[in-house]
Order: structure tokens, then sequence, then C-alpha cells
């Protein structure tokens, strides 16, 4: 029994080192895929961004992974808010009299974008309208005064 | 685009990384204020990465950040979703789940270069070897700063050194126009011997510039004929080198 609790050790030791292994081997790649990926923002921009909050490195692999984490996070944002806008489309058109062919043309709006950032703790509010000036809206006697 | 020297150049480049991504995604067109106020999140995103990295570096005495703090930061942003691990506080960072995703964005999705060039700003006037430290140039502290340490930058050439510079660079170029430029002076007596006249003359190269090479003496002799066969008189000048 001893002997079977050993190799029961033993095996699950090996196991985890295998697994350590496993997960060093998926990290090298990540970082040598980074030099051959090109991220849709530019390095110079991130490592101009990274400089003025005081991230200091030397390895560019890192930079790069900075602006793959970006890409992905601006990436997961658009594809909620197209969902939101898809499913604005597809509701059905009350006035059936209408008929007005249904726009195919997904178009990014406040109102989607606002929706998408909400899950993301980001809160976005677009004003309804501008006012011409601060009196705008109130009573006439507070004009006069 | 906007020129590099413009404070909103940056948020140009973002403004353009930004539609690039929605286009990537599916959208077919965006509103400006939209637009505008994406590219304003991606900008405070990229700020917040490095700002939690930095202070990860920092609590963990570093200058320098490393993929450890990264990985927290990620995380750390990542927290108001949630992520899967992350009541485990001795969970291992390389295993994290934020990585993993980001591994798997990188085998699915394809790159897509930035669509415009870049334009850099002039290069500063300010050479590199203005901010390197004494060790590094492997200079000494002079003896009158002694309490300077070496890991400090060296000082800057002070204006009596730049003239000495500018001294020796021009003597240069004298000594290389001394090289080609070639002068020299005439002496000669004319001679009439019979109806030959000798003119003989030493040319001596450099006679008013100094050289730093002296220079072989030619000398040579024009000699003047006068030819009277067939009652004509002609002077035919000859140049014998000795």
């Amino acid at each position: 029994m001893m002997s079977g609790s050993g190799n029961s050790s033993g095996a699950a030791s090996t196991a985890g080192a295998d697994g350590r292994h496993d997960d060093d081997a998926a990290l090298t790649e990540l970082l040598s895929s980074l030099m051959d990926y090109t991220p849709t923002i530019p390095d110079e921009l991130v490592e101009h961004y990274l400089g003025r909050s005081g991230f200091n490195c030397p390895d560019l692999r890192l930079t790069r992974l900075v602006a793959v984490a970006t890409q992905k996070f601006i990436s997961d944002i658009a594809s909620d808010a197209l969902q939101h806008s898809k499913a604005r489309v597809a509701a059905p058109i009350k006035d059936n009299k209408s008929k007005q062919p249904k726009d195919k043309r997904l178009v990014l709006t406040m109102e989607d974008l606002s929706k998408a950032l909400r899950e993301y703790g980001v809160n976005l509010k677009h004003p309804e309208y501008f006012a011409d000036s601060p009196l705008t809206g109130t009573d006439p006697p507070t004009r006069e005064e | 685009m906007e020129s590099p020297a413009n404070p909103n150049f940056h948020g140009a480049i973002a403004t353009v990384s930004v539609s690039q991504i929605c286009g990537s995604v599916g959208y077919t067109s965006v509103q400006p204020s939209a637009l505008r106020a994406f590219s304003d999140v991606a900008i405070r995103y990229l700020l917040s990465i490095g700002r939690l990295c930095a202070a990860s570096a920092a609590s963990h005495n570093r200058t320098h950040c490393n993929l450890f703090d990264l990985v927290l930061s990620l995380e750390t942003l990542s927290s108001t979703r949630g992520f899967s691990g992350g009541s485990n506080p001795t969970r291992p960072l390389l295993e994290s789940v934020v990585l993993k995703e980001l591994m798997a964005y990188l085998r699915i999705v394809d790159g897509i270069p930035f669509a415009k060039l870049i334009l850099k700003e002039r290069e500063r006037s300010c050479s590199l070897s203005s901010s390197m430290s004494f060790a590094q140039m492997g200079m000494e502290v002079p003896v009158a700063m002694a309490h300077v340490p070496r890991w400090l930058p060296c000082f800057p050439d002070s204006w009596e050194a730049q003239k000495e510079r500018e001294k020796e660079k021009g003597e240069e170029k004298n000594t290389v126009a001394k090289e080609v430029v070639v002068d020299g002076s005439l002496e000669g007596d004319w001679m009439e011997e019979g109806n030959k006249l000798e003119l003989g003359f030493s040319f001596d190269p450099g006679l008013n510039l100094l050289q730093k090479r002296e220079r072989q003496k030619v000398k040579f002799r024009i000699r003047l004929d006068s030819n009277s066969a067939r009652g004509k008189r002609r002077k035919n000048c000859y140049l014998a080198v000795d």
C-alpha cells in the first residue's frame, strides 16, 4: 500500500510537472508568436501611452501583448454592441403599413455602445440634445430676472 | 492625418485603429460621436494598463515591469466582469485565464496592420552621448568634481571644448585644400644668346602657403628660337624639363 500510495503521489507529481511544462510551452509559443502578429493598434501609440502612465519595459513583446489585449477589449465591446444593434434591427415592426425596407447597414450608435460598455463598468451617457444657451428650457420669469 | 506636432495626433491614430477594429467585427459605418467616445475608452484602457503595471512593479521594488505585472493588471481590469479562478488567491499567474483568452484570440484572429503610415517627429538635436553616464562612456569624473558619482550622466561640453573642436575641423579643411591647390612663384631671367632666348626659372610650389609635406622642386626651361629660314622670322617656344 505504501508503494501504491507512493506511486500515486509520484504519478500526481509527474502529471503536475507535465502540466507545467505544457503551460510553459504555451507561454513560450505565445511570446514568440507576438513578433509575427501585427496588432491593429501600432506599437508607437502603445509605447507613447504606456510611457505616459509610467510603464517601463524594454521588451517589445510586452508592448505587443498590451496592444493585443487592448485590441481584444475593443473587439469584445464592438461585438457586444453589434449584437445589440442586430437585436434592435430584428425587432418586429409595429406599423405594418409602412413599407420601409429594413436597413441592413450596421451602424455603431451611441445607444448600442453605451449598452455594451455598461457591462464592462463604463458609464457612457450621451446628452439627448444640446442647448444653445444656459437659460434654454427655463421659465419666462426666471429668464427676465 | 494630423501632423505629429499636433497634440491630437495620438487621438487621431487611436480613432483610426478603433474604426479598423469595428470594421473587422462587422460594422459598415459608425457615428462620429460614438467613434470619438470609443477611441477615448481605448486610450483610457491603455493608460490604465500602464498605470497598474507600474504600480505593481513599484510595489515589488522594481522599476521595470514584467509579465507578472501585466497579468495582474489585466486581471484587475477584468474583475468587473469576473474571470475563472479569481477567487483563488494562490493561483499561478502564468496559468491565468486572461492569458489563455489572449492566446486563443491570437490563434483565431488574423493581424490587421494599421491603415496609414505614421509620421514620426524629427529626431531631437540632443545626442545620445549627452544622456550616458560616466561609467557608460568609460570616462573618469574630473578631479574638481570628485563628489559626483560615476553613474550620473556626463557633463555637457563647455563652449571652450566646442571652440577647440571647430578649430581642429577648420585646420583639417585647410590642409586638404593645400594639398589640392598648387601655387607657385616664377623667377627667371630672360637671356638672349644669339637667336635663342632662354628663360631659366625654377618652380617652387606652395611658397605662400604652409604645407605639411615638402614637394620636390621641378625645374624647366622655355626656349624661344627664331627661325630665319625662308626670310621669315619665327619664334618657337620649347619646354624642356630638367
